[in-house]
């Protein structure tokens, strides 16, 4: 059941309940004093015929010899004065009273005493009052009935108007329940369909905060909870979809790098299993198979490198700068001799935090780029300086740069500005990627500056030693 | 025997298909990429091109439209291996789609049905006095039909192809019988025994210690 429908039921049977229930006990009070006051005014109506007879009965004792004819002129009187009045007046004994008094109601009353009821006779309603009075000799009864059913009639017609006036506010109120309850729950059923939209997928749903004059604190806080929800829903989904997305991308560049060395070790063992050959170009698809293995090889430690680098934290220590700049002047030596390149060294004394095998393999490759990218006979320089509270170290190269296109992707696995080029020379793409995951362990991310035809300059920080540890130390042995 | 033009800037790979079209009695020229290849499909026709798709410069399925103009049928070769690549590759009108890494003879398999289908390839084989027709799969000699059974046929047509090359028994055994060889040289042995009775190759059809057999002339 709807709740707006809860709503309107609920309102719906409370107002009809109260309206019916107070209307009816508000009639029935009205009717319960007027028959009371007409009991009374009945009684106070018997009350003087009964004083009026009493009263002529002792005046006239004396005039009248005989009795009996004294009642029956007594009786006249007070007919006479009960002929002003709507009362029918009856005198006499006990069986002359009307509705069967004398069985049950007048049966044993006392002299002077006086009763009332209301009876019913053929649907209507009378007031009977009876009297006990001794009259000369006899005790007579004196009745008056007054008919009371224009009271009964008036309860009852009420009664009907009322009904009316009810069936009019119950089709009132509901119309203005239903627009209300509507009204009310309207932002509701909103919020309904906007989670509705949601859970469909439609995560750029969002919701009115306030909705006017109908909104209240709690749907307002609610519209706002909701709109914050969807904006972290939405939030999340596009990281999902770009992670997703990423390793999709990975996974399709990586089946690629491995299926092209794959393709051509087994077509060529395929090849040489199948056919007798010459002895020569035996020799050249076995050399394939070798260096393709070889490929595969290499390709597999640079992923398994870029895995560990993704997933390891590393361990620092304070080292001095020339040291590493030693040591990297060594380990080129074979790929200068090999492109022909020469490296110039500028690099700035200092104690820098770092991992050193990382930070050494990182310029190596950055220096390795340089020469593959520079032309024989070209310079390549490794500078490093203090840069405000870090240490930048900088490779420079005069080579053949990289487009504007090419800079924001040159650090994704895979990715290769001239594919041929680079396989020619053994890469698949990996090793600004490693660079890159190195730099990011140590804080700090490639920066690569590069015009095309004029050179690259790549660039990284590294943390300083941290020496203000040790002096704070000094100063507290002292 | 047809011209084929091989697209693949792998030059590994570009060789590797080389050498096994030619062993398969095909001429070849290779290009490198996309634009090479659209110069030398103005200077000269082929029968067939087998492209990749990653090429530098234009990709295969880019070049696809410029080598419509041409109805030369086309072999796509590529990495590329998810349906929707396949499925978009042969939309764009290719006739077959072959994925890396692929088998020697699958390939050689997929480029003899293709030039079937454009009767390119030659439908009827000779060798001395037999003739064979692979479109009706029938085998004379000196004008008399000879029953061979399929997989005799197949044989023959494997040794009439490599006319003069030593072909290993294991290789024999997985062309024909298209199954992994587990060992079991006699198979091959009793087929070609039966084929040389048939069709009077006895000195045709040469043992090669420790390889398998050689068809000469």
């Amino acid at each position: 059941m709807k709740f707006s429908w809860k709503i309107f039921f609920i309102t719906f049977l409370i107002i009809i309940t109260s309206f019916g229930v107070g209307g009816f006990l508000l009639i029935n009070t009205v009717f319960t004093n007027t028959l009371n006051n007409r009991i009374d005014s009945a009684k106070k109506n018997n009350n003087y015929i009964t004083t009026a007879l009493s009263v002529y009965a002792d005046n006239n004792q004396p005039t009248y010899g005989n009795l009996e004819y004294l009642r029956v002129s007594a009786i006249g009187f007070a007919k006479q004065i009960a002929g002003n009045s709507d009362s029918k007046i009856k005198i006499g004994s006990i069986n002359e009273l009307s509705f069967s008094a004398e069985n049950e109601f007048a049966h044993g009353m006392s002299v002077n005493s006086r009763k009332s009821r209301v009876v019913t006779e053929n649907k209507k309603y009378y007031i009977q009052t009876i009297s006990k009075i001794q009259l000369v000799t006899k005790s007579c009864y004196i009745e008056t009935v007054d008919n009371i059913t224009s009271v009964y009639s008036d309860r009852d017609m009420y009664c009907t108007i009322y009904q009316f006036i009810l069936i009019g506010v119950a089709l009132f109120a509901s119309i203005l329940l239903v627009i209300f309850s509507k009204l009310l729950t309207r932002p509701l059923v909103k919020l309904k369909n906007a989670s509705k939209e949601v859970a469909e997928g439609n995560f750029n749903m969002r919701v009115k905060e306030s909705h006017g004059i109908t909104s209240s604190t709690e749907i307002t806080e609610l519209s706002q909870s909701f709109n914050t929800m969807a904006d972290y829903v939405e939030d999340y989904i596009e990281q999902l979809k770009l992670a997703t997305q990423n390793r999709d991308n990975f996974i399709a560049d990586f089946t690629h790098e491995l299926k092209t060395p794959l393709t051509s070790v087994i077509g060529y063992a395929d090849m040489l299993r199948s056919y007798e050959m010459e002895p020569e170009q035996r020799r050249e698809c076995a050399d394939l198979i070798y260096k393709e293995g070889s490929r595969l090889e290499a390709l597999s430690l640079n992923l398994l490198n870029l895995i560990v680098l993704k997933n390891d934290e590393i361990k620092t220590v304070n080292i001095r700068t020339d040291i590493i700049s030693d040591d990297i002047k060594k380990s080129v030596l074979f790929i200068l001799k090999k492109y022909g390149v020469k490296l110039k060294l500028n690099v700035e004394k200092a104690e820098v935090n770092a991992e050193p095998s990382l930070l050494k393999t990182l310029l190596y490759n950055l220096i390795d780029n340089a020469c593959k990218a520079s032309e024989s006979g070209k310079p390549v320089t490794l500078t490093g300086y203090v840069d405000s509270d870090r240490y930048r170290f900088c490779v420079t190269d005069s080579g053949c740069g990289i487009a504007e296109d090419d800079l924001a992707k040159i650090t994704e696995p895979f990715y290769m500005v001239d594919k041929s080029r680079s396989r020619s020379m053994g890469g698949a793409g990996l090793g600004l990627s490693i660079c890159n995951e190195i730099a990011k362990l140590h804080g700090s991310t490639l920066e690569i500056v590069s015009e095309v035809g004029k050179g690259t300059d790549i660039s990284f920080t590294v943390s300083l030693a941290d020496n203000s540890e040790e002096s704070e130390d000094f100063e507290d042995e002292i | 025997m047809a011209d084929i033009l091989i697209v693949e800037d792998e030059k590994n790979i570009s060789n590797l298909i080389e050498m096994a079209l030619s062993r398969h009695g095909h001429k070849t020229d290779c290009v490198f990429d996309g634009e090479s290849c659209a110069d030398v499909l103005e200077k000269k026709h082929f029968d067939l091109i087998l492209l990749d798709v990653m090429l530098p410069k234009i990709s295969g399925f880019e070049l696809m439209d410029y080598i419509k103009g041409f109805d030369t049928p086309v072999i796509f070769i590529t990495a590329k291996s998810d349906i929707s690549d396949r499925v978009y590759g042969l939309n764009l009108g290719a006739d077959d789609y072959i994925t890396k890494p692929f088998n020697i003879s699958e390939l050689q398999a997929r480029v003899d049905a293709v030039l079937r289908r454009y009767n390119k390839a030659k439908t009827k084989l000779s060798f001395k006095d037999i003739v064979i027709d692979t479109n009706s799969r029938i085998v004379t000699k000196n004008g008399v039909q000879i029953d061979l059974t399929l997989k005799e046929y197949e044989i023959l047509l494997l040794f009439v192809r490599n006319k003069n090359i030593a072909l290993y028994r294991e290789m024999i055994y997985e062309r024909v019988w298209n199954e992994p060889y587990m060992g079991d040289t006699r198979t091959v042995d009793l087929h070609i025994q039966r084929l040389r009775k048939k069709l009077d190759l006895k000195d045709n059809i040469q043992s090669v210690y420790k390889v398998g057999y050689r068809l000469v002339e």
